[in-house]
């Protein structure tokens, strides 16, 4: 693929990016712009090739996962060196929240990560169990034991909710 | 499969929120909207704040190490434990302390000094007539 076409697939895709990238930073919308910018120049310099292996959307969800993780890891230590604690805020939301919003972001939140983010690529973005696990870096397997538990819960949290 | 469409709803809804709140491509590939101002902002704070950890620390560390260089420069002089003893022991040294702790034996001839003080006092020398007077 020549950089042109990279870039128009990743403007294609880039609602559904930033919708993965909050996602992936506990829905921190600066966090997750950081994310994605990183994402992209890393895709158009090369840092992160696409081999076709997969479809482009969940190499690209891939990178973003990774770069969401790298960033995490990097904050944690940040905090443990300076003790920069004040950092940390709540997201804030941009307008009212609607209630079934609400309730399914608090018990997504209840979920163990990998759980959360299986179920995110599944009913939100409808991608296969395979396609979230080539996401994830997992195995299949591993994807659908994650997607099983998930849903239980999470039905069983938003009934209770 | 009734609730996972339920599900599917939900998190449709969901994403579709998200997708709507995303700013522009071109925006986020240049930097525009992300976060220049608080990387600017943050970036001398931190860099400020780990300078004046770094100053403290060193500053404590050489304080100390100029405070402990004497004590360390002469090495005290060791002494062993059994040879040690009290700054005010002599205090209980009392005059015929000894006569507590040393028994004398009955088998021992007594020491000359005090036979002759005894001799001494028993057998008086005879006095000559001429010193009576």
């Amino acid at each position: 693929m020549t950089r042109a076409e990279i870039e128009a697939e990743l403007e294609r895709l880039h609602p559904a990016a930033f919708a993965w990238a909050l996602a992936c930073c506990g829905r921190d919308r600066e966090d997750a712009l950081d994310v994605l910018q990183t994402s992209y120049l890393k895709v158009l310099e090369g840092r992160a090739s696409f081999a076709g292996r997969s479809s482009f959307k969940t190499f690209l969800f891939g990178v973003i996962r990774r770069t969401a993780q790298e960033a995490r890891r990097r904050s944690l230590l940040r905090r443990l060196a300076l003790a920069d604690w004040s950092r940390k805020r709540p997201p804030a939301p941009a307008s009212p929240l609607p209630e079934e919003r609400v309730a399914l972001l608090r018990a997504l939140e209840a979920l163990p990560r990998r759980q959360r983010q299986v179920l995110e690529l599944v009913f939100g973005f409808g991608m296969t169990v395979e396609e979230a696990a080539g996401t994830l870096g997992i195995s299949p397997g591993s994807a659908r034991v994650h997607y099983e538990r998930g849903k239980k819960r999470l039905r069983g949290t938003l009934s209770h909710g | 499969m009734a609730e996972d469409r339920d599900l599917e709803r939900l998190f449709e809804g969901l994403r579709r929120q998200d997708e709507a709140s995303a700013p522009r491509f071109r925006d986020v590939l240049a930097g525009r909207i992300v976060s220049g101002p608080r990387v600017a902002l943050r970036l001398p704070v931190l860099r400020l704040a780990a300078v004046v950890v770094l100053l403290g620390v060193a500053s404590v560390m050489a304080v100390r190490f100029v405070r402990r260089a004497p004590e360390q420069a002469l090495p005290e002089k060791e002494t062993p434990i059994a040879a040690w003893s009290s700054p005010t022991a002599w205090l209980l040294e009392t005059p015929g302390r000894e006569l507590l702790t040393e028994v004398p034996s009955l088998l021992d001839s007594p020491p000359e000094s005090s036979s002759e003080k005894t001799d001494g006092m028993r057998n008086p020398t005879p006095l000559r007539k001429g010193d009576r007077s």
